[in-house]
């Protein structure tokens, strides 16, 4: 009874296939693979994936291929249990292997940290919740990930042309990706990661114009749209107008010459403005915010009382929202308690306050990421260490753990969110979305600490090896803190940019403004240009050659190369590639 | 003007600003200033915003009367896919396919209703979006060959959408 684009309707009159064993089970089992390939890929090449279009793929494949009974609602489970097992691999790979690399590991009991990274994927799925009807219903944020994973969704239902476009987009992208990895016939290079333009156009050396040909980004811009155009401007206020401005006022040490000087101002002077931008700007929407979100609140417990023919709820009842938040506060109170020696007040503080930022970093990067698919979590990790730092009296390994549930949750949070705008788009019921999530959330920090266990068993952490960049760029970031070295008063300075912009009537400006500054040069053209794309074909064509044409075929762009970084991180586990 | 001024005066405000924040330490009193000039910018761009929106309100290029005749369209094509579906059943999720997405203009047009009140704007965009929803959901279990549940949620979204109408009317 399965049926594909373009033929005719079939009759079931069973009823509708949603949460079913056989999508949970696949959704756990291909999140797993994706969890474990990208932890080991992400502790040797530095790259993870979100992977939500990949297992809707693969749950056509099997639900529809092989189990010749699959729905798109089914399917959406499916991507969405996927998804939540493997995006916490991310920030458990950011923190916990540089608790390795200092050779702390050993002060925490192996418990303790699946507690804490328990704690953050149930805290980030718990947190965003509420604000599904804001940033989804009443914001209508994109969420581009989320939209492409849609349209893939409804493909089989949506006609041969739009299929077509979006297997176009997805051999187009990943040919374009392969052939910039692999060097063809002893010819590297035949299309290069990325141009430099402006050695191209002479210009001279502290003008960065050079450009990632990324057929991915350039897709996450043809679905973002309008938005992402302040994202190009705010980028070309950073390196184009800050830059030369401040090299001709003198500001920059005279040892910085050439193109460090543009390394030099995003690192020391636009990025930590860009982190304090986007750190006002999501103040000021959650005050401007709060009439919405108390609108949303009713009604979410109104829907969570309506019950549907089947007596299901539509909505979560509330209280499951604060069961999950008060059972994540204790388990970070324990932690904060057993393991920091710091007293059962400070301890308190500690979790109120971890509880606090976890709410504000996860609305953070949710808005980030519904305007724009940017995540800007190393920005916020940076700030999570000096916070708790200070809370835990400067405690390292209590300090990196907490970073690790901060990071799971946010990057849950972020996930959740895609995952809810998806479901929007195809009917999903959100509470069946949400349920099946905080039920799987937690296995992927599992999976992640087992792998980096393995890994730091069979070849050791931090060497030529088993790099781990990102946990080095914590440890990084740990070694700044405590020697004093943060930039707090470019966070301040942002911070109140960030915020007024954030009050001009522009949803969301301040944060915009602010991704822009802390993004490098290097990705925002592709976005940009994909972004200007949308707005041009809009205009000339019609919104309905938008969803008819463009959607699919920028879907398509994402996939491809997102299937690509999968298929290197399953290489890499093999062993067949290595840097 | 009041809007074109007012955003002139904020991107001066963010240029200045940025840059006086970028040195290394921050200008805190060119800082100040810039954040004056943003000040200003930003009441002179809401003002202006919000004349502008109440101007072509009352010449009827938008507002409340347009979001109102988008629904009732969209009311009147549902009923239509309605009849259609008992003969063609193919044909009206073509249609009702169509009909999402000119609900999805509806959400952008909908936006200036943000000066009406933010609270009026979500109790709105609230239930527009559940409607939404239910027609998606329609659309999908159509599309897997679920009638039963495609005409639940069809219905659904119908009665959902005469409520936003109706909601969108109170304040008329």
């Amino acid at each position: 009874m399965e049926r594909y684009a373009g033929q005719a309707l079939a009759k079931r009159e069973e009823s509708y296939r949603e949460v079913t064993p056989a999508a949970i089970v696949l959704g756990v089992l291909w999140g797993a693979f994706m969890a474990a390939s990208f932890t080991y890929a992400g502790m040797i090449m530095g790259f993870t994936s979100g992977g939500s279009a990949i297992a809707a793929i693969v749950g056509w494949g099997i639900l529809r291929g092989i189990l010749k009974k699959g729905t798109v609602v089914e399917n959406n489970i499916v991507q969405t249990v996927a998804s939540a097992v493997n995006i916490s691999v991310s920030g458990v790979i950011f923190t916990i292997p540089a608790l390795y690399i200092m050779s702390l590991h050993q002060e925490i009991n192996t418990l303790y940290f699946f507690l804490a990274t328990a704690a953050g994927a149930i805290l980030g799925i718990t947190f965003i919740i509420p604000l599904r009807k804001q940033m989804i219903e009443i914001d209508r944020l994109r969420f581009p990930t989320g939209t492409a994973v849609a349209t893939i969704l409804k493909t089989p239902g949506s006609g041969i042309e739009k299929a077509r476009l979006l297997f176009f987009g997805m051999v187009l992208s990943a040919v374009i990706y392969l052939i910039q990895q692999f060097p063809i016939f002893g010819l590297p290079h035949v299309i290069p990661e990325v141009v430099d333009l402006g050695a191209a156009l002479h210009l001279p050396e502290w003008v960065n114009l050079t450009i990632a040909l990324s057929l991915m980004v350039f897709g996450m811009g043809l679905i973002t749209g309008r938005n992402g155009l302040i994202v190009l401007a705010g980028g070309v206020l950073s390196y184009y107008i800050i830059t030369p401005v401040v090299k001709s006022l003198g500001w920059i040490p005279a040892d910085v010459q050439g193109s460090a000087i543009s390394s030099y101002v995003y690192g020391t002077m636009t990025r930590p403005l860009g982190i304090g931008m986007l750190l006002g700007g999501s103040i000021a929407g959650l005050i401007l915010s709060l009439p919405v979100i108390a609108v949303a609140m009713k009604s979410l417990a109104q829907a969570s009382k309506f019950k549907d023919k089947n007596g299901h709820n539509e909505e979560l009842p509330i209280h499951y929202l604060i069961g999950g938040a008060i059972f994540a506060f204790v388990l970070l109170l324990v932690t904060a308690y057993k393991l920091g020696n710091l007293g059962l007040g400070r301890s308190l503080l500690t979790a109120l306050i971890g509880v606090a930022w976890i709410f504000i970093a996860s609305l953070l990067v949710a808005m980030s990421t519904g305007m724009t698919d940017w995540s800007p979590v190393s920005g916020l990790s940076l700030v999570s260490v000096m916070i708790l730092l200070y809370l835990t009296n400067k405690n390292v390994p209590l300090t990196i753990l907490m970073g690790a549930t901060v990071g799971v949750a946010i990057s849950g949070a972020a996930d959740m969110m895609q995952d809810l705008k998806t479901g929007h788009m195809v009917g999903a019921v959100p509470s069946r979305q949400q349920k099946v999530e905080l039920l799987t959330g937690w296995l992927g920090p599992i999976i992640a600490l087992t792998v980096v266990g393995l890994i730091w068993n069979a070849y050791g952490i931090g060497n030529d090896k088993v790099p781990a960049p990102q946990a080095m760029a914590l440890k990084s970031m740990v070694e700044a803190v405590l020697g004093g070295s943060v930039p707090i008063d470019k966070f301040i300075a942002g911070g109140l940019l960030g915020f007024l912009l954030s009050l001009s009537g522009v949803p969301g400006l301040g944060v915009l403004v602010g991704l822009s500054m802390y993004l490098p040069m290097l990705y925002i053209i592709p976005y940009g240009i994909g972004c200007v794309v949308n707005e041009v074909a809009k205009r000339k064509k019609g919104y309905e050659f938008i969803v008819e044409k463009v959607l699919p075929f920028a879907a398509g762009l994402m996939v491809g190369e997102a299937a690509m970084t999968l298929l290197f991180a399953v290489l890499t586990v093999a062993g067949v590639l290595h840097p | 003007m009041k809007k074109f001024i007012g955003n002139i005066m904020l991107t001066i405000g963010l240029v200045g600003g940025a840059i006086a924040s970028a040195r290394n330490p921050p200008l805190w009193t060119a800082l100040g200033g810039s954040l004056a000039i943003m000040g200003v910018g930003i009441l002179l761009r809401r003002q202006g915003e919000k004349e502008e929106l109440h101007q072509s309100a009352a010449q009827g290029k938008g507002g409340k009367e347009e979001l109102k005749r988008t629904l009732e369209n969209a009311i009147a094509e549902i009923e239509k896919i309605m009849e259609e579906k008992e003969k063609d059943l193919e044909k009206a999720r073509e249609h009702l396919g169509k009909i999402l997405e000119t609900l999805e203009t509806f959400a952008e047009k909908a936006q200036p209703l943000r000066i009406e009140g933010i609270r009026f704007y979500g109790e709105v965009m609230t239930s527009f979006s559940k409607a939404e929803r239910h027609l998606n959901r329609a659309w999908s279990a159509y599309a897997d060959g679920y009638v039963k549940e495609g005409d639940t949620y069809l219905e659904s979204g119908y009665s959902q959408l005469k409520e936003t109408s109706k909601l969108l009317s109170s304040k008329l």
